[in-house]
Order: C-alpha cells, then sequence, then structure tokens
C-alpha cells in the first residue's frame, strides 16, 4: 500500500469502518513507516478532540415543536407565495400543471393558435383599421391571464368613472344614465369574477371598493338628477378612487412577461 | 417507510398535492434539523434553517430527479441554506463593534460545566476558521457520521476529495484547538 493510499484510509481506520484486510494493511504499513504513523497520531488527536454527535439535538425539543412543525412550514409556504406576483403564481402554475400533462399542452397550444388564427382572419375581413374605442359593457375573454383582465377591468372603470365625473359640465337637470348604467352592471359582474380569482391583497380591496361606486350607479334610476349624480361622484372623490386606477394601471399595463410590478407600487 | 412509497409520496408532491408534501416534511423533519443544528450549533438558526429548506423543497421538487436519494438532496438544500446563515452571522458580526457577551453566543445545547460549555465554543470558533468545503465536510462526515459517498454526493465532490478536507480539516482543528488552550 502506498503512502496517499494510506493517508485517505486512515480517518476510515480510526473509525473502524474499514474492511478486514484493509485495515490489516493498514495496520501493517503505519508498523513500518514513521512518516506515516506520526500522520496517524495527529489525525487520532483531531478525532478526539473534536467530538462526533452522540445525541440528536431535535431530542432536545418538545413534542409540540414537531407537532407545529409541518404548519410552521406552511405558514412560511404562504409568506413566500404572497411575495410572488399574482403574475408570477399564474405562469408558476400554468407551467406546473403542464410539465406533466403534455398532451394537455400541445391541444391548448394548438387550439389557441387556431383561435389567434380566426380572429386574425375575421379582423382583417371586416375592418383592418379599426379605430372603435373599447367597449365599455364588453365581457372579458377568459382567455385573457388574470393581470390582463384587472388591467381591462381598471381601465374601462376608469373611463366609466371619468364620463360620470364630468357629467355635471356638460348637462343641467335631469340626466340620462342608461348607458353608463349598463357599463356598471356589466362591470361589476367582471368584479365578481376578479374576486374569484388569485389576486394580491391590494389589487383585491381596490376592485372591492369600486364594485361598492359601481352597484350604486347601477341601481340608480335611468333618469337621474344631478344631486344623485353627485352622490356617486362625491364617492370616487372621498375614495380618491381615479388616482388608485391610475396607479394600479400602472402595474397591469405591462404584459404578463412581466409580471411583479404590483407589489411595488403603493395604492395609497 | 418503503423506498417504494417515498417514491410515490415525492411524485405526488411533485403533481402539487400538499398531503404528500406534509408527509415528506414529517418524515424528514427531525433529520433536517439535526443537520442544521450540526452547523449553525443553536436551536432557533437550526429551527429557521430547516423550515426554510423545506420551503425550497416545496419550490424545487419537481426539479427533483427520481433517480437520486431524496434525502440527499434535501441535505445539500440544508446544508447550502446553513452555510448561507453563517455568512449571514459572520457579516453580522464584523457589523457589530462591541464584543459580544460569551454567554450569549451560541455554544451547542448540552452547555453543562464550564469546561463543556468552553471546549463546545473553542470547538464552535475553530470550525468557523476552517475553509467552507473542509468545514463541511468535517460537520457532515465527522460531527453527523455521514457516509463518505453521501457526503460527496451532498458537497456534490469526489470522494477522494472529501477524504482529503476530512483529513486537512481535522488536523487544522487540532492545531488550532492547541493554539486555543494554549492561549
Amino acid at each position: 500500500m502506498r503512502h496517499r493510499e494510506v493517508k485517505a484510509q486512515l480517518y476510515g481506520y480510526i473509525r473502524s469502518e474499514l474492511d478486514d484486510a484493509t485495515s490489516r494493511q493498514i495496520q501493517e504499513h503505519l508498523a513500518r513507516c514513521n512518516r506515516c504513523f506520526t500522520e496517524y497520531q495527529i489525525l487520532k488527536e483531531g478525532f478526539r478532540m473534536v467530538p462526533s454527535r452522540r445525541e440528536r439535538p431535535s431530542e432536545k425539543r418538545p413534542e409540540g415543536f414537531w407537532h407545529n412543525f409541518p404548519l410552521d412550514v406552511e405558514q412560511r409556504l404562504q409568506v413566500s407565495r404572497k411575495r410572488k406576483s399574482s403574475g408570477h403564481r399564474f405562469w408558476d402554475e400554468a407551467e406546473w400543471f403542464f410539465l406533466f400533462r403534455r398532451p394537455y399542452a400541445i391541444a391548448l397550444s394548438t387550439s389557441a393558435a387556431l383561435v389567434v388564427l380566426a380572429a386574425a382572419l375575421w379582423f382583417g375581413r371586416v375592418s383592418p383599421t379599426s379605430t372603435e374605442p373599447p367597449s365599455l359593457t364588453s365581457v372579458p375573454t377568459e382567455a385573457l391571464s388574470v393581470d390582463a383582465q384587472v388591467g381591462d377591468y381598471l381601465r374601462r372603470s376608469k373611463i366609466l368613472l371619468v364620463g360620470i365625473t364630468n357629467l355635471s359640465s356638460l348637462e343641467g337637470g335631469a340626466v340620462d344614465l342608461s348607458v353608463e348604467r349598463e357599463a356598471a352592471r356589466g362591470l361589476v359582474r367582471q368584479a365578481r369574477y376578479l374576486d374569484r380569482q388569485s389576486l394580491d391583497e391590494r389589487s383585491r380591496q381596490l376592485i372591492k371598493a369600486l364594485e361598492r361606486i359601481l352597484i350604486e350607479l347601477a341601481n340608480m334610476k335611468q333618469q337621474a338628477d344631478l344631486p344623485d349624480v353627485e352622490i356617486i361622484r362625491s364617492g370616487i372623490h372621498q375614495e380618491n378612487m381615479l388616482f388608485k386606477i391610475r396607479m394600479a394601471e400602472l402595474a397591469y399595463e405591462n404584459p404578463p412577461s412581466q409580471p411583479g410590478k404590483l407589489k411595488n407600487v403603493t395604492h395609497q | 417507510m418503503s423506498a417504494d412509497r417515498e417514491r410515490q409520496l415525492i411524485i405526488r408532491a411533485q403533481e402539487g398535492s400538499h398531503e404528500a408534501f406534509r408527509t415528506l416534511v414529517e418524515m424528514y423533519m427531525k433529520p433536517a434539523y439535526d443537520l442544521a443544528f450540526s452547523f449553525v450549533n443553536d436551536h432557533d438558526d437550526a429551527e429557521d434553517v430547516a423550515q426554510d429548506s423545506f420551503v425550497k423543497v416545496f419550490h424545487f421538487i419537481k426539479s427533483f430527479r427520481l433517480e437520486a436519494e431524496f434525502s440527499t438532496w434535501l441535505y445539500r438544500i440544508v446544508t447550502n441554506a446553513s452555510l448561507d446563515r453563517l455568512k449571514q452571522r459572520k457579516r453580522k458580526r464584523q457589523r457589530q463593534v462591541q464584543l459580544e457577551d460569551p454567554e450569549t453566543l451560541a455554544v451547542g445545547d448540552n452547555p453543562g460545566s464550564l469546561e463543556n460549555l468552553d471546549m463546545s465554543m473553542h470547538i464552535e470558533r475553530a470550525l468557523h476558521e476552517l475553509p467552507t468545503l473542509q468545514r463541511a465536510v468535517v460537520i457532515l462526515r465527522h460531527i453527523d457520521g455521514l457516509p463518505t459517498r453521501t457526503v460527496s454526493e451532498i458537497l456534490k465532490c469526489s470522494e477522494g476529495t472529501v477524504k482529503t478536507h476530512l483529513h486537512r480539516g481535522l488536523k487544522k482543528m487540532r492545531s488550532l484547538l492547541q493554539h486555543i488552550r494554549e492561549a
């Protein structure tokens, strides 16, 4: 046995972990090699000075600690999930889902490609240069990501609230709110749909606050007097709603490929 | 628990089953805690490191390939988290200009006599003097008694490297402890 081989096995030899034949070879080598024997003595002293663990530190903790341990891990998981933006979660979950369901992924991507192709053909045929403003009453498409749907909801709510805020300067006496009521009803439906989605807490609160104003608007008489409209307007001002929407829109105006902005944006 | 059952649990956890993940936590929480404690030598830090490690396991379990041992993979996560914690602790200590009260230092779980307390402190200090890989090898192989092969898989190095670092690490520990005693 060479010196280097002996040196590599010394620890196992001290720990009595080697088989009999190897132990005997090392013993014989140490008996005739002073250099290796000195090395062995130094290592043995180090071995003795640094004790191995004789008892498990986990045994020092009470039973209740181990009972709560998985619950504490679960709590940490929830915190770590909240840190991730809703966009991240959406993509993570989508990736997680499709990782083990390749056929579904292929089927879904093929369907999406067909839908996009059909839409492109349709719009190309009907109005290739359409400049029509976005509809206030259109129902959100399920194909959009949650982020895109929230962004769409905020944009349409803002248009409606700005219209209501500017109403007094344009009209006098009773005003016709039929279009606004219809739009508000659509937005309330959309808010309830979004409420069931996975959203961060601040977006959820904003959507709830908006929903209260929209419900009031949706329940107004078709021919409302200006004092009634004034109640809605004061609600918008008191909640500082337009500012909050603009701030939230900053987070949602980017596509879902850049998620995670919302947590950096203060909604006041 | 059989290897097959563990494998099934891992597959279910990879598919998103919280129940399976929880069972894995219950199976490995004590070994993970013990390993973390070997590095950080403090119960609160060991708890923190072990729990954070399981959070990482949850997030990355889908990247775990079933041909490897789950315990080895988990121990690698715990080892990395423990080494990170030690680095944080070192930086924190460096920022604190004043000397720490020796009684507040982490000195092991069995202070017993003053001699034991001193020895435990000396060993911890000497361990901190070792280069990171050497320290990890000494802790995993010598203090925790894991087999050389497992240590090499955890640290992603050859068995020869483990043996060399263990030899050098123990020799250095011996000379450091002698120096501390003489001082």
